[in-house]
C-alpha cells in the first residue's frame, strides 16, 4: 500500500476533539504525517470532526462501517448522555451495521470489533475512560498533575461564579475548569490542542494511556 | 426496471450480486473494481443476450486477439477476444457465465460448446443484418430467458477460434441503436470518450424524429443559457474521417454557428447525455464516467437533468464515477429535490464482498455530511 492509498476514518465530536486527540497522539509518538509513510504498510488515520455533533456522529456510524470494507475505523464520543444511554444508541448502529458488540457497556479498554458483512474492523471510544460520564474535558483534565496549584483555584472560581450568577449549565462546568486553567497558563487561553503540544497538560494519564493503547491497536500503529 | 442483478463466473466476478438498486444508480468503486463490467452486463441483458454483442464490447475494449487463419498463407487477422468475460480467462469447452435479473431485463448463461454443424440445435436467430451462420467447431452459446417478455427468450450463437476471436464479422455502429432493442428496451452505453459523430447523429435523428429536439438543446443550457439550437451538418465533407466534426452550436443573438468542438469537452459531453436521455425511453442508460469533461459547479445541473428525466421516461440509468464533487452533487440534489431522493442509489463495488454496498440517499448525504469515503 501506499502513501497515496485510501487513509482510515476516525470519527471525532468536533474540532476541538480533532485537535487534541491529534496533538495527544503525536506526543505518543504516532505521526500523522503521510509522507512520512511513503514505504510503510501502516497509514495513520484521518481524524474527522463531525459538522452536525455528536447527533450527526452517531448517525453515520452505520454509513461509515459500510464504507470502510477492508478498513479500519473508529468513533470517538463523549459519554454525557449519560454513559448507559450513549453506548445504548451507539450500540444500535454497531448492530445495524453488523458488528457485534457487548450490551451493557464497552469494555475499559475501548471497544473494538468486526463487521463481518461489510469486512470492517470497528473501535469505540467513550470520553473520557469508557466508564464514566463524561466528556473530552473530563479527559483533558485526567492530564493535569495532581499536584497543580492552579487547577483546584479553577474549580473553586468556578464554583463562585455559577453562585454569582455565570450562565453556563452544570454539564458544562468542567468546560469552564479547563478554560479557566488555560487562561492561566503561559500564554493565556490556548485551545486544547496547542495546550498539549506547549505541554501545559502532561502526557499521561490511566485513561490517556488506554485511550492511546486503544488507537494503536485499532489502526495497527503498534 | 430491475432491483437485483446477479453476475457469476463473468469477467472479475466470480460471484457477485447487486441489490436495492433505484432508477438512478451510481457505481463507485477502484480502478479495476469491475464498474464498466457491470454495466457492459447490463448492456448485453438489454441487447436480449445477444452473443455477438461480446463481440463488439470486446472490441471496443481493446481486447483483441491476433490470428492466423490460414498459417499457409502468412495471413494474420486481429479478432475481438472473448475469453475476457470468462472469470480467471478460463475458456473452454463448458465454461459459462450468468447474467441474471429479477425484472424485465431477463437472465443469459453464455457458454462454450463445440457444435457439430451436421446436428445443429440452433435454429437461427432474427439478427436483422446478418443470417446466422452456425459453423462446426467451438461456438459461443447463449441462451436468453425473459419470463416477461416470452417472445424475447431466444438462443443465439456465435462461432469462435479455439482462441476465442470472434472472427465472424460484427456489424458496425450503424443501426446499432435499433439493434439493441432486440428485447424491447432501448438500450445505449456511454463510454467514457462519449460517442462518434455518426452514432450521435443517429441519436439525434431519433430525438428530432420524436420532437425531442428542444429538450435536448435546453439542457446544453446547463452550460451556457445563450445556447439557442444545435445543428448537425447534413453533408459534413470530412464524415467518417473527423468522427468530432459536424456539429454546430448556435447562440442567442449570434448569426454565426460555431463547432461544438470549440467549446470544449463538457459540451460534447452533455450532448451525449441529453441525446441519451432523449431517446431510451423506457429503457435502458448506461453512462461511464459521467462527469467527464464537467466542471464541479455544473454537476448538480447533470444530476437534476439525469434523474429528474429518467423518472419522467421510466429510464433505469448506471453510472459510473471516480469523482467525490459527482456523490457531493449528488447529495446536493437529494437535499434540495426530497421527492428525487428514491429515486437514487449508490453502488460501492468491493471486490471483498460478495456483493455490492448500497447507499441509499439518506447514506449517501450522510457520508458527504461527514465526510465518510464511500468511493
Amino acid at each position: 500500500m501506499s502513501a497515496t492509498g485510501k487513509r482510515p476514518n476516525l470519527h471525532v465530536e468536533g474540532d476541538d476533539d480533532q485537535h487534541s486527540l491529534i496533538h495527544l497522539l503525536e506526543r505518543h509518538g504516532v505521526s500523522f504525517d503521510p509522507v512520512q509513510f511513503r514505504d510503510a504498510p501502516i497509514k495513520p488515520p484521518v481524524l474527522v470532526p463531525s459538522k452536525g455533533g455528536v447527533e450527526a456522529l452517531i448517525e453515520g456510524i452505520e454509513t461509515a462501517v459500510r464504507a470502510a470494507t477492508n478498513q479500519m475505523v473508529g468513533f470517538v464520543l463523549d459519554a454525557d448522555a449519560p454513559i448507559l444511554d450513549r453506548w445504548r444508541q451507539v450500540h444500535r448502529r454497531l448492530i445495524m451495521a453488523g458488528v457485534d458488540a457487548p450490551a451493557d457497556l464497552p469494555p475499559l479498554d475501548g471497544f473494538i470489533g468486526e463487521s463481518k458483512k461489510y469486512k470492517a474492523t470497528v473501535g469505540v471510544w467513550l470520553m473520557p475512560d469508557n466508564e464514566h460520564d463524561g466528556k473530552l474535558e473530563d479527559f483533558l483534565k485526567t492530564l493535569i498533575n495532581d499536584g497543580d496549584p492552579l487547577i483546584g483555584h479553577a474549580q473553586s472560581s468556578t464554583d463562585q461564579a455559577r453562585a454569582l450568577g455565570a450562565t453556563f449549565s452544570e454539564p458544562d462546568a468542567i468546560k469552564a475548569v479547563i478554560h479557566s486553567w488555560l487562561a492561566w497558563q503561559r500564554e493565556p487561553g490556548r485551545p486544547y490542542g496547542v495546550a498539549i503540544k506547549s505541554r501545559y497538560f502532561q502526557v499521561n494519564s490511566p485513561a490517556a494511556d488506554r485511550f492511546v493503547a486503544w488507537f494503536k491497536r485499532l489502526y495497527g500503529l503498534d | 426496471m430491475i432491483r437485483s442483478l446477479e453476475l457469476t463466473n463473468y469477467r472479475g466476478f466470480e460471484h457477485y450480486k447487486l441489490s436495492n438498486l433505484a432508477r438512478v444508480n451510481l457505481l463507485v468503486g477502484k480502478n479495476n473494481s469491475g464498474k464498466t463490467s457491470i454495466l457492459e452486463a447490463v448492456q448485453l441483458l438489454a441487447s436480449g443476450g445477444n452473443a455477438r454483442e461480446l463481440a463488439s464490447l470486446a472490441r471496443r475494449r481493446g481486447e483483441l486477439i491476433s490470428t492466423s487463419p490460414d498459417p499457409s498463407a502468412g495471413q494474420i487477422r486481429v479478432y475481438p477476444d472473448v475469453t475476457h468475460f470468462f472469470h480467471g480467462r478460463v475458456f473452454e469447452e463448458g465454461a459459462s457465465f450468468s447474467l441474471a435479473t429479477d425484472g424485465e431485463l431477463g437472465s443469459m448463461t453464455t457458454q462454450v460448446v463445440r457444435l457439430d454443424a451436421s446436428k445443429i440445435p440452433i435454429k437461427g436467430d432474427d439478427y436483422k443484418f446478418h443470417e446466422i451462420v452456425v459453423m462446426s467447431g467451438i461456438n459461443l452459446v447463449s441462451d436468453y430467458s425473459n419470463p416477461r417478455m416470452p417472445e424475447a427468450s431466444r438462443r443465439t450463437a456465435v462461432p469462435v477460434t479455439e482462441g476465442g476471436g470472434v472472427s465472424f464479422e460484427v456489424p458496425e455502429p450503424l443501426g446499432r441503436t435499433d439493434q439493441l432493442k432486440a428485447n424491447g428496451h432501448p438500450v445505449l452505453l456511454i463510454p467514457e470518450n462519449s460517442l462518434d459523430r455518426r452514432l450521435m447523429g443517429e441519436l439525434w435523428d431519433r430525438a428530432l424524429a420524436e420532437g425531442q429536439d428542444r429538450e435536448v438543446t435546453e439542457a446544453m443550457q446547463i452550460l451556457d443559457p445563450k445556447i439557442s439550437n444545435i445543428v448537425f451538418q447534413s453533408i459534413d465533407p470530412s464524415f467518417g474521417r473527423e468522427p468530432r466534426s459536424g456539429i454546430l452550436v448556435g447562440f442567442e443573438g449570434e448569426r454565426r454557428r460555431y463547432p461544438l468542438g470549440s467549446h470544449g469537452e463538457g459540451m460534447r459531453r452533455l450532448l451525449v447525455l441529453a441525446l441519451g436521455l432523449a431517446t431510451t425511453k423506457d429503457g435502458v442508460l448506461l453512462i461511464d464516467e459521467v462527469d467527464t469533461g464537467l466542471h464541479y459547479s455544473v454537476l448538480a445541473d447533470v444530476w437534476l437533468l439525469i434523474v429528474e428525466t429518467a423518472r419522467r421516461y421510466n429510464i433505469q440509468v448506471f453510472l459510473t464515477t471516480h469523482s467525490l464533487d459527482c456523490i457531493r452533487a449528488l447529495a446536493w440534489l437529494c437535499e434540495a429535490y426530497p421527492e428525487l431522493a428514491p429515486e437514487v442509489s449508490l453502488q460501492k463495488i468491493e471486490r471483498a464482498l460478495g456483493e455490492a454496498v448500497a447507499f441509499s440517499a439518506d447514506q449517501v448525504q450522510i457520508a458527504v455530511e461527514q465526510d465518510i469515503e464511500v468511493r
